[in-house]
């Protein structure tokens, strides 16, 4: 039809109609798929939604993408071979005899677990089911048994194989590989955070976190034989990391082989058949089908609006607040805290950092202290992950509080989940402010790997 | 190690794509009418033996540590491998450096022929200049200037030709290294097929013996949770014959998952054992994917698990949704028609051109584009269904059951 308007009402209606159409129920991906439709017909013509295929096979083309399903595929398949499980058994019995020792564990099995898993919602609710009956059990503080298990659950997100850092390398067009690296220490430093949190709150007030009565203990030989039993998924992953940080594989290699050895690890522990492979594989088809096709909706969507001057629109805007590269930089965490809160953080992904990262750079990267150009990207993909996590835990909306209450018992109020959240919060905001402060703590690692 | 370079031939290739997932089907379904109650399979023990053999992973796998035996001989292979890569590169390093050494010797003699000339022709006109004149000084200047420069190319000559021997040793010994680690590498793949060869035979006796062992002690068994099968979405009447479709295709492309796995085993292994990457691995496995994203759409939509927002969302009742539902689906069948539309004539277009991609492999683009219709295709048909069940929801509300529609 070929209508003229105006990029600030263009801006107004597409998001205001993507808000309302998302508060209506439709899944993110028809959302921006059908929008996306909608305004290319409106603003060019029939022939302009030719656009539509020509932009989604490039993503079907990918070769990073497909580290997606094949870490997703790995995760279900140790998950349905019930090793996950067995972990977090191991893990406790192994912690239990310290003061806030079952806490740390979550925090530890949550670690680990984020290193085999790149989704999150499901660790916080495995935990939830596994973790927080344990702890209540033996009189530990809710606050401090749930906030260990949410701020765990938000480990997902940061430690490789991350799916976002995954999509976030793609839409940056950055190294798969780099970003995995680039999250290792800050993953790392929350997770050390959480476990010091927990052990001096726990030492300083011991009704926080008892030990485990001494009759529950286990001796050192039946400690180490329940290690015996954690060291084929143990191992896995030692390969798995080695192989995508020594650079010897691409990180879809490594997602190859840590499926390969999933299902050698099932095998060891006697779940290798073809019922647990099949829904392995289905699980990952549900889920990677439902990231991609946000991808497949957000790209056209965003795709369009940037090709209507969206991205110039955008940088004036930020540029007429009068703020400097640090203001924006913090005016844009805000704000993706904000969107965090409603949104699904692929979508987040796909409709900011298309818009976002041309104007970090447009920034330069001396103006925030750093080395190159690339540094930059990296540097603030990771920040952009670490602030997922922070939107993934605030109140009132934030995902993991509503996942743990769907499993957690019925006499907790609501408003202790929040107060659990809290001080876990607040140290995601310090690990924040750290990496903002020091970007070697990101982008050291990644330079020490590929010089 | 011997060189493999095996190319996946294209038939092969989309004739997996629709045999692979067809069997497996069948194989999960009898996997679930008849549980193992041990755990241990001869099937399972074979596959093991096939992919994982070489690091006795079958014999890990049937609880016989004897497997262990196969890691040191892995890790020479492999370290093998990694010293043969270093030795070639050492080779051609030294036979590129002695070919400067030649080159530079034959410019140096060049040099020295032509100042010898020159001494013969100056000398020549010395003897014909007058015996004290400024040109026999000149002409005595320009011998004694030539007699250095000869002397000095000598010297220089002299000085690469002692480089030779040791850059000639360099080579022969890079390539006797190359030779040798080959040869342990050889015979350490030799003998760990040799075991594997015989240990094929004694799969049987050690399953037995894995079974008896198992059936002797009570082990803590791992508990699985017991999954909530995707059947359960499948609606009654019309929209269940559509569901169907749905969750027949989403199941068939799911399994090529398990095809990849084997793809990256295969490529890792002939890059890292045989020093000998493939061309098809990886493009083959990302237009897989990608075919697998575009089907996966309409299973992804009939199990609900596309995400939404569901804060006001959630609050609605059955058949409020169902009516917020109808009004949105709106959108949907926009976008889902128009991606049926458009890529109906963007694969038409590559039918025409017979389209390949562009790589050494040259596999056929056309049929990865014709899914994109058959991807649409799908999601209007499961659209259409969730519609019908939304109308039946909203024409008569007495039929809301406990149901997960």
């Amino acid at each position: 039809m070929g209508l003229e308007i105006e990029i600030g009402w263009l801006t107004l209606i597409m998001f205001g109609s993507l808000l309302l159409l998302l508060a209506a129920g439709l899944p993110l991906a028809f959302v921006t798929g059908g929008l996306a439709c909608v305004f290319l017909f409106l603003l060019g013509d029939a022939q302009t939604l030719n656009i539509v295929p020509s932009r989604i096979f490039p993503l079907m083309t990918d070769y990073q993408l497909s580290a997606i399903p094949l870490f997703i595929f790995m995760a279900a398949m140790l998950e349905r071979a019930g090793l996950i499980k067995e972990m977090f058994d191991v893990i406790y019995k192994l912690l239990g005899g310290l003061k806030g020792g079952l806490a740390s564990a979550t925090i530890i099995a949550s670690t680990i677990l984020a290193a085999m898993v790149g989704v999150i919602g499901a660790a916080v609710v495995t935990m939830g089911i596994i973790a927080l009956p344990a702890m209540l059990a033996r009189n530990y503080d809710p606050k401090i048994a749930m906030g260990s298990i949410m701020a765990g659950g938000t480990l997902g997100i940061l430690i490789p194989p991350s799916i976002l850092a995954i999509i976030y390398a793609v839409v940056a067009e950055q190294s798969v590989g780099e970003l995995f690296i680039g999250a290792v220490i800050p993953g790392l430093m929350l997770s050390g955070f959480y476990i010091l949190y927990v052990t001096v709150a726990s030492n300083l007030d011991p009704q926080k976190g008892p030990p485990i009565p001494v009759s529950e203990r286990i001796s050192f030989r039946e400690k180490l034989s329940l290690l015996q039993r954690m060291a084929a998924p143990i191992i896995l992953i030692l390969v798995v990391f080695s192989v995508l940080f020594s650079g010897a594989a691409t990180p879809v290699e490594a997602a190859g082989i840590g499926t390969f050895g999933a299902f050698i690890v099932a095998a060891l522990h006697r779940q290798l058949n073809w019922n647990t492979a099949r829904e392995a594989v289905i699980t990952t088809l549900k889920a990677s089908s439902m990231v991609i096709w946000i991808m497949f909706g957000a790209t056209i969507f965003v795709g369009l609006y940037v090709l209507e001057g969206g991205q110039t629109f955008v940088t004036e805007s930020l540029a007429a607040t009068g703020l400097g590269p640090w203001g924006i930089l913090i005016l844009m965490q805000i704000l993706l805290i904000i969107l965090g809160m409603f949104l699904d953080w692929v979508g987040i992904l796909l409709l900011c950092v298309p818009i976002f990262v041309p104007i970090i750079k447009g920034l330069g990267a001396a103006a925030f202290g750093l080395e190159s150009g690339g540094d930059l990207v990296l540097w603030f993909g990771v920040l952009y992950l670490v602030n997922m996590q922070m939107s993934f835990l605030s109140p009132p909306f934030g995902y993991a509080l509503f996942y743990l209450r769907g499993v957690a018992p019925d006499h907790i109020p609501m408003s202790d989940i929040f107060k659990a959240a809290l001080p876990f919060l607040g140290l995601q905001f310090l690990g924040l402010a750290l990496c903002m402060y020091f970007p070697q703590i990101i982008t050291w690692l990644p330079n020490l790997v590929y010089g | 190690m011997p060189s493999v370079d095996f190319v996946m031939p294209h038939w092969l290739y989309w004739f997996g794509l629709i045999i692979f997932p067809l069997v497996a089907m069948y194989l999960a379904r009898r996997s679930r009418r008849q549980p193992n109650e041990t755990g241990y399979s001869l099937g399972t023990a074979y596959f093991v033996w096939l992919v994982g053999g070489f690091l006795g992973l079958h014999r890990l796998y049937l609880r016989n540590l004897l497997g262990l035996v196969f890691w040191p001989l892995f890790a020479l292979i492999l370290y093998a491998s990694s010293i043969e890569r270093s030795a070639r590169v050492e080779y051609s390093n030294a036979t590129a450096a002695l070919e400067v050494v030649d080159s530079s010797i034959a410019r140096k003699e060049k040099a020295i022929a032509k100042s010898e000339q020159k001494i013969k022709d100056t000398s020549e006109r010395l003897k014909s200049a007058e015996e004290g004149s400024p040109s026999a000084k000149r002409h005595q200047a320009r011998l004694e200037k030539e007699a250095a420069k000869i002397e000095k190319n000598k010297t220089s000559i002299k000085e690469i030709k002692s480089e030779i021997p040791s850059l000639k040793e360099t080579a022969t010994a890079a390539e006797a290294k190359r030779a040798s680690w080959d040869s342990y590498a050889l015979y350490a793949g030799y003998i760990t097929g040799l075991i594997l060869l015989l240990d094929l035979f004694l799969i049987p006796r050690l399953l037995r013996k894995a079974v008896e062992k198992r059936n002797g002690t009570d082990l803590e068994e791992i508990v699985r949770e017991p999954v909530e099968e995707d059947s359960q979405f499948v609606g009654s009447g019309i929209p269940g014959i559509l569901d169907r479709i749905s969750l027949f295709s989403g199941e068939f492309v799911a399994f090529w998952s398990i095809i990849a796995v084997f793809v990256y085993y295969y490529e890792v292994v002939v890059r890292y054992v045989f020093n000998s990457p493939t061309n098809w691995a990886h493009e083959s496995m990302f237009l897989m994917f990608g075919m697998q994203y575009l089907v996966a759409g309409a299973y992804a939509m009939l199990t609900g698990s596309h995400v939404r927002v569901d804060i006001f969302y959630a609050k609605f009742s059955t058949r409020g949704k169902a009516c917020v539902d109808l009004l949105t689906s709106i959108f949907f069948f926009i976008f889902a028609g128009t991606l049926l539309f458009t890529s109906y004539i963007f694969s038409l277009d590559a039918i025409g051109q017979n389209e390949v991609s562009f790589t050494e492999w040259a596999i056929q683009y056309w049929p990865v584009k014709c899914v994109m219709v058959v991807g649409s295709l799908l999601l209007i048909i499961q659209g259409i269904s969730i519609v019908l069940k939304d109308l039946k929801i909203v024409m008569d509300p007495s039929s809301v059951e406990g149901g997960a529609s």
